[in-house]
């Protein structure tokens, strides 16, 4: 993945390894996460982001990847909005830091090492009330208590056929076990 | 008004069994009433509330505890800590409950409850997955298995444990009677065992599997972790040359893996009869088929590479054939399930 975003008024790159961590960003957060679940829900592996008719942007990004021959099946997608407040924290790190590159890259590691998530629909988890004493079953072992009140969640869950006949099998074991 | 209940017409619902493969990197459940298994990834990603700051990404699975922390769980945590170039969170390690994730038991038990679906209210009985103990680590199992019991009792099902590579026997060795060597390669563990006429003879599991062989890849080649699983997931094929791939980061990636692969399967091997020459005194007056199962096994080639190392050596008993499992994921909860309803009176 290759991700490029230029925000208004506030031109740094910030590149990573292409491989161990793949994403260049110049960003607010906000404007990441719009991104991130644009190229999430279109599942593609190599693409480019680039801001609306930035062509300057979009021709380095294409004059990168056919120098470093890196994306073989390049996309590019053109963002239609681009958000016009900018990150305030964003914006003062790199106003006191401009001067010092080193500085500013490690301090936007930082930052782009924490993840980036939007806000949805919140379900509550288990109250969970560990108490402390040992179970009945093994002294030696300590259980939390597990209350499960108020779960309610959706996972991904992918379904397969079942392609063996387990009642069949059960009825030859409960055979050979009664055997034993 | 409303009608009377027709009192002959009340059906007598019988008991569900389960059975919960509870793996290091998935989670795969089977139930009775259903012919479909199910299967969930078992990681989570942490996320600070202060940096959640839009509303789209609705269909993304997570969760929030009493205390605010927030948890993207399942599939998406694993899709977007490689979007983000960051590890997954595993409630589980090495194939059993991870001592490093204080939140693992509260995560484990919501991603089980929503794998193993609504009970409607009917008696349900689980059979779940353990390991052996690791030949080449002194962990316990006891607190794992406890907890996974304690974890299915709160939510109001019976719950067994049994050895995850008998299930496999259970599953895919019915036309022996039950009789095999099964292995079951998982992201944490390799576990193996021994079953005769569906007697467990000699079982154990070793901590060389698909995580050994991605945290040892990506040691080499100065990576995360997760990039590897997605690559190993997406292009290894034991049967093919690596350097047939266009992309020169894959193929080294490639030829790791392939090196790391041979490396864990020598091993296990090499255990296999270790084990047997100085824990089995049996005179086996029959073939016994291998079957191996799991998702470290999925990639093309790697019962030709079993075959391989097997060939290498002298072996103490006959072998009638090594093949996969039918489904290689869904093996070891399609034999609990059988466990579970062999064991649950009719």
């Amino acid at each position: 993945m290759f991700l490029y975003i230029k925000q208004k008024n506030m031109k740094f790159v910030y590149r990573r390894s292409i491989y161990e961590t793949p994403i260049e960003i110049m960003f607010d957060r906000e404007y990441v996460s719009t991104i991130v679940n644009q190229l999430y829900k279109q599942n593609i592996d190599d693409y480019i982001i680039t801001a609306v008719n930035d062509k300057k942007l979009k021709s380095f990004i294409e004059a990168e990847n056919k120098k470093n021959k890196i994306y073989k099946n390049l996309n590019t997608i053109q963002i239609t909005k681009i958000k016009e407040n900018e990150n305030d924290e964003i914006k003062n790190i790199l106003n006191e830091l401009s001067k010092d590159s080193k500085k500013l890259n490690s301090k936007l590691d930082d930052i782009l090492t924490k993840p980036v998530y939007a806000n949805n629909v919140i379900t509550k988890s288990p109250a969970i009330s560990p108490n402390n004493k040992k179970s009945k079953d093994d002294e030696n072992t300590f259980i939390p208590q597990i209350d499960t009140e108020g779960m309610n969640i959706k996972t991904n869950i992918k379904t397969e056929k079942s392609i063996t006949d387990a009642s069949s099998s059960a009825d030859v074991l409960r055979e050979l076990l009664k055997g034993l | 008004m409303g009608k009377g209940k027709d009192v002959s017409s009340v059906e007598i619902k019988r008991p569900i069994c389960i059975g919960l493969d509870v793996g290091t990197m998935n989670l795969v459940c089977t139930r009775s009433d259903t012919n479909e298994t199910k299967i969930t990834r078992n990681v989570f990603l942490p996320v600070s509330s202060d940096e959640i700051g839009l509303s789209d990404l609705s269909e993304l699975s997570h969760i929030v505890n009493d205390d605010g922390d927030m948890f993207i769980i399942g599939e998406d945590a694993f899709k977007f800590s490689n979007i983000f170039g960051q590890e997954v969170r595993r409630p589980m390690k090495r194939g059993v409950i991870s001592s490093d994730e204080i939140d693992a038991v509260e995560i484990l038990t919501l991603i089980i409850k929503d794998l193993i679906g609504d009970l409607d209210g009917q008696q349900a009985y689980c059979t779940y997955s353990i390991p052996a103990e690791a030949l080449d680590s002194d962990k316990s199992i006891t607190y794992h298995e406890k907890i996974f019991g304690r974890i299915l009792s709160s939510l109001g099902i019976n719950a067994t444990p049994l050895n995850e590579a008998m299930a496999v026997v259970y599953s895919e060795c019915q036309s022996t009677a039950f009789s095999g060597i099964a292995i079951s390669t998982g992201a944490g563990m390799v576990n193996c065992c021994t079953s005769v006429k569906g007697i467990n003879v000699i079982e154990f599991s070793t901590e060389q599997s698909g995580d050994w062989i991605d945290k040892n890849v990506a040691d080499s080649l100065n990576m995360v972790k997760n990039r590897v699983t997605n690559i190993k997931e997406k292009h290894l094929s034991l049967n093919r040359d690596f350097r047939e791939h266009k992309n020169k980061k894959i193929r080294r990636v490639l030829e790791a893996l392939g090196y790391y692969y041979t490396a864990m399967v020598d091993n296990t091997v090499n255990r296999i009869l270790k084990e047997f020459e100085e824990k089995v005194d049996l005179d086996l007056d029959e073939e016994l088929p291998i079957v191996v199962s799991g998702g470290t096994s999925l990639p093309d080639g790697f019962i030709e590479l079993f075959q391989t190392e097997i060939e290498k050596h002298d072996i103490p008993f006959e072998i009638s054939e090594i093949r996969h499992a039918t489904n290689p994921m869904t093996a070891v909860s399609n034999g609990l399930l059988i466990k579970a309803l062999a064991t649950v009176p009719k």
